[in-house]
């Protein structure tokens, strides 16, 4: 490895239990927050930020919600497009109706409301689990589909079902340029991806492990596992639901409820099986895939068409997205069940001898 | 009341669309443990390959009857549909023996994504026409009760009998034949259907292909009605809840749970809707599996899980 | 080696009837178990030994009868409550968590004992040179010195951030125990500690079971097949037959017993 990791030997618990107790981990993390709070700025251009870094962050927040759900505590959900549309919409009411109201304490009303959704909808997972608990799901999202186009109050009673936001500000400085609207996801970003981290390595990550991993032998140990299942759902539902005010606030400023639709959900579900399950890291492994791919795909294959001497029009460069998404993901579930993180870590390990073993 | 008759009858035709596509669910589940989240997705493939097809072979052999071009369209498709099977079996199942369902399910909706752009690459994505000669006229029906008499459509009736055809023959498969037989113990367990020799790879093939020509038909049926589009696949997610109704290893409960929901579907908007803003048809279906989910999870006729510590 | 005090029943089983449908697994078992001793359930498989432990655990709920803890009587045990009252059990089928470590896996056992909200642990200090405490990383620190004295009475040190799903057999027989025992049980239910092992592993696991005994003063009710170890290291035994008791007393009484010698060895009619 090009650093020595090894020698470093702790003297207390606290020592061990700290989030990354590797110290040059430490460094990097450190200069990794440094660069993309500070360098990306002064460096990414508007485009850069609008089309890919905005909603990487977004869609990061949004996974490591739903990772939490499903790769921690093992329930797995195709409503997570519904849990979005609940915190975007209930943000925006609070927003819109209450003269005055700050665009966080609405983003975190937002994602209150999420959470009950959350909760009410997770209720299920004490029943069912596997295939049952995703149909219970798919009620939740078609539910809240319906919910947003057919209930006026909803919308403030908007004749064409969409709204829009504007004027958006933290502290008396404005969230109008690309560069605030990157800064103001990153920083919210960077806070809740902490807690969660907290969580997941606690007491209640570990009984939401303990359920994905043997429920009936969690509830000997005295785990309830109908307060680990709900509090998943809450935790869960909370940071979908303020991921869901960024995008409708600050990516999309105008949206309607097909916004936030069943696609949605699979794609969040995507994200999370390429990222890895059950690893905050592989969030945004597998946020950053989804959101680059299709960018990335349709520049490069009209290129390689090109070559070929054929055209390929946009049409059916999404049809090649959707076969690479099928087959990505059908190969990650066969070659590495546990995603990108995974296969970053193993190369981290292959790093330790490769080139110069210490 | 001859208002409630139609809808009623409206609502069993409905019903016994989603039962032709919940069926293909069902004969995987039962044969393989495994979910097939792509079933829609097979649904619209088959479609367009029959659409396309029949299209396609009165220019290739230069015929121009139309029954013969459709036979030799559906036999087209249907091998189409083998060789789908295979390779599903080839390079997805076969490599996920004995992992947990929820890595199973996950798969197949990979697999729903390729199939969706595979098709659309294939076949092209607007609207086609399937005409396999269904009659299209309605018919009304007794007149002598009520006036102007109750309005059927002819080709629902078509439908509903074929589907029922189907379902004869595939009980008498899993009932009557060995081949059945086997299907039912790889359902039930891989590693022990594996240990006394029932070759699982091509077990898996048969089903898949079964479910396939399922699909094929059922895609011929909705086709033929509705015009071959991109909005069957949303097929798959409305007949979900069909098999969470009628119990996931269940034929008759895949037939009967399709009825249900059909009706209920129709009944609620018509009689409910208006309360409470119209468009109760999008989670209907859903709110009612998610009631049956809480109180009688294996559905009305399927077996009961049993978990062992 | 001092003479042991047996205290007074602890855990009164009486009467206890379990059916699955037309199966019945236990027929009217009426047993107790005293403070401190090292109590052996025995019989030939099938018997019912492990359908005992579930009721008394909360996982199976006996159709009739009633199980005494400590004088208060319950007809229903609920797992939790049962977790709580004190008694942890080891499970004949590993029920450990694969995907966690083995330290995570002790952990958990501490579950029970966290007071810290959900809160309160997402506000958690994240870095160790950072000087405020938060209350709930001081109890994660006192759960893991509790946890670390396990692992060295059971002597897994070196495994102790290893994923538990790749542990060879007799260790994860023992983080199994160890999981047990980070519950600060009273009653310890050990469901077939020694299946698998070998010698060496069924003297070390002897040796630890006794010394739970021991030094915890922790009551043990032992379900095993091995002869050897249940003469050794029991003070009562009960045994059981297709759901009915047969015998119940002290080893050597039972071992002369005619109706345990017929159900183990078979008799010629």
């Amino acid at each position: 490895m090009f650093y020595r990791e090894n020698g470093q030997f702790k003297t207390s618990y606290r020592a061990d239990q700290q989030i990354f107790p590797i110290a040059q981990d430490r460094w990097l993390i450190l200069a990794l927050i440094a660069l993309a709070f500070i360098a990306v700025p002064l460096m990414a251009s508007d485009y850069m930020m609008r089309a890919i870094l905005i909603p990487f962050l977004i869609m990061s927040l949004a996974a490591l919600g739903v990772n939490i759900l499903v790769g921690y505590c093992g329930q797995i959900t195709l409503g997570s497009g519904a849990f979005m549309a609940v915190g975007a919409y209930m943000a925006y009411n609070f927003f819109v109706r209450i003269p005055g109201m700050p665009l966080v304490p609405a983003l975190l009303l937002g994602g209150l409301c999420a959470t009950a959704f959350g909760v009410l909808f997770g209720l299920p997972s004490l029943r069912v689990k596997g295939l049952y608990l995703a149909v219970a799901t798919l009620a939740a999202q078609f539910f809240s589909d319906w919910m947003f186009l057919r209930i006026k109050w909803f919308v403030n009673d908007s004749p064409s079902g969409s709204v829009s936001v504007n004027n958006l500000q933290v502290f008396g400085l404005p969230i109008e340029s690309a560069m605030s609207k990157y800064l103001f996801c990153l920083a919210v970003l960077v806070v809740l991806a902490l807690l969660a981290k907290n969580l997941v390595r606690s007491a209640i990550g570990r009984e939401w492990m303990a359920i994905r991993d043997m429920d009936v032998a969690a509830a000997v140990i005295g785990i309830r596992p109908m307060y680990a299942k709900l509090s998943a759902f809450a935790v869960s539902s909370f940071i979908i639901g303020v991921a869901g005010g960024l995008w409708a606030f600050v990516y999309l400023g105008a949206w309607e409820p097909a916004a936030f639709g069943v696609d949605l959900s699979f794609r969040l579900l995507f994200m999370v099986i390429i990222g890895g399950l059950g690893s905050i890291m592989g969030a945004f492994f597998g946020a950053a895939f989804i959101v680059v791919l299709p960018i990335f795909l349709n520049q490069a294959l009209p290129e390689l068409a090109g070559l070929f001497g054929m055209t390929m029009s946009t049409a059916a460069v999404s049809h090649v997205e959707l076969m690479l998404f099928g087959g990505l993901i059908v190969w990650f579930l066969i070659v590495e069940p546990h995603g990108l993180a995974r296969l970053w870590s193993i190369g981290k390990q292959k790093l330790r001898l490769w080139p110069f073993p210490h | 009341m001859a208002f409630f008759l139609e809808t009623l009858l409206g609502g069993l035709m409905a019903g016994m669309l989603y039962s032709l596509v919940a069926l293909g669910f069902v004969l995987i589940f039962k044969a393989s443990g495994v979910f097939n989240f792509a079933q829609g997705a097979m649904v619209l493939f088959a479609a367009l390959a029959m659409a396309r097809f029949s299209e396609w072979v009165p220019t290739w052999i230069g015929i121009d009857n139309l029954i013969l071009a459709n036979v030799i369209a559906f036999a087209l498709a249907g091998a189409l549909m083998w060789v789908v099977a295979w390779l599903i079996e080839r390079l997805v199942l076969r490599h996920l023996v004995n992992q947990e369902g929820v890595t199973l399910l996950m798969a197949t909706l990979g697999i729903t994504y390729f199939l969706d752009g595979l098709g659309q690459t294939l076949f092209g994505s607007n609207i086609y026409a399937i005409n396999v000669g269904m009659p299209k006229d309605p018919v009304f029906l007794l007149e002598s009760t009520f006036p102007g008499g109750v309005l059927v459509n002819l080709e629902d009736v078509y439908a509903a009998c074929i589907a029922a055809l189907l379902v004869a023959a595939l009980s008498l498969f899993f009932q009557k034949t060995s081949t059945g037989r086997a299907l039912r113990a790889v359902a039930d367990d891989h590693q022990a259907a594996q240990s006394i020799g029932i070759p699982l790879n091509r077990i898996w093939v048969i089903v898949w292909f079964v479910a396939g020509v399922t699909a094929l038909v059922a895609g011929i049926i909705w086709g033929s009605k509705l015009g071959v589009q991109f909005s069957l696949t949303t097929l798959a997610l409305r007949a979900l809840p069909v098999v969470i109704l009628g119990g996931l290893t269940s034929v008759p409960g895949a037939i009967i749970g399709g009825l249900i929901i059909g009706v209920g579907e129709k009944l609620s908007e018509v009689y409910l809707g208006p309360f409470v803003g119209g468009g109760i048809e999008i989670w209907f279906a859903y709110v009612l599996a998610l009631v049956f989910l809480l109180f009688r999870p294996q559905g009305l006729f399927g077996e009961k899980i049993i978990d062992r510590v | 080696m001092n003479e042991k005090k047996i205290g007074e029943v602890i855990l009164d089983v009486k009467n206890i009837s379990l059916r699955f449908g037309g199966v019945k697994a236990l027929t009217d078992i009426s047993f107790d178990v005293r403070e401190h001793e090292v109590r052996a359930i025995i019989g030939p498989n099938g018997a019912g030994k492990s359908s005992m432990l579930n009721c008394i655990n909360g996982v199976y709920q006996p159709q009739e009868g009633s199980i005494s803890f400590r004088g208060q009587t319950f007809k229903h045990m609920n797992s939790r409550q049962v977790a709580e009252m004190g008694i942890a059990r080891t499970f004949q089928n590993l029920a450990l968590f694969k995907g966690m470590s083995v330290i995570d896996n002790l952990m958990t056992g501490r579950n029970l004992r966290v007071k810290s909200g959900l809160l309160a642990q997402a506000f958690r200090n994240p870095f160790a040179s950072l000087k405020f405490l938060g209350g709930a990383q001081k109890e994660e620190e006192q759960h893991r010195e509790f946890v670390e004295h396990i692992i060295d009475f059971l002597e897994i040190q070196a495994h102790r951030k290893t994923p538990v799903g790749t542990l060879p057999y007799g260790l994860q027989k023992r983080v199994d125990l160890g999981r047990a025992l980070a519950m600060e049980p009273q009653v310890l239910l050990l469901d077939e500690p020694m299946a698998g092992m070998n010698l060496e592993e069924k003297q070390d696991m002897s040796r630890f079971i006794l010394d739970v005994n021991d030094e915890f003063g922790t009551t043990i009710v032992l379900i095993e097949h091995d002869m050897g170890v249940v003469m050794d290291i029991s003070d009562r035994v009960v045994v059981l037959d297709y759901g009915k008791k047969i015998g119940d007393g002290t080893p050597e009484a039972v071992r002369g017993n005619e109706e345990v010698i017929s159900a183990y060895l078979g008799t010629s009619h």
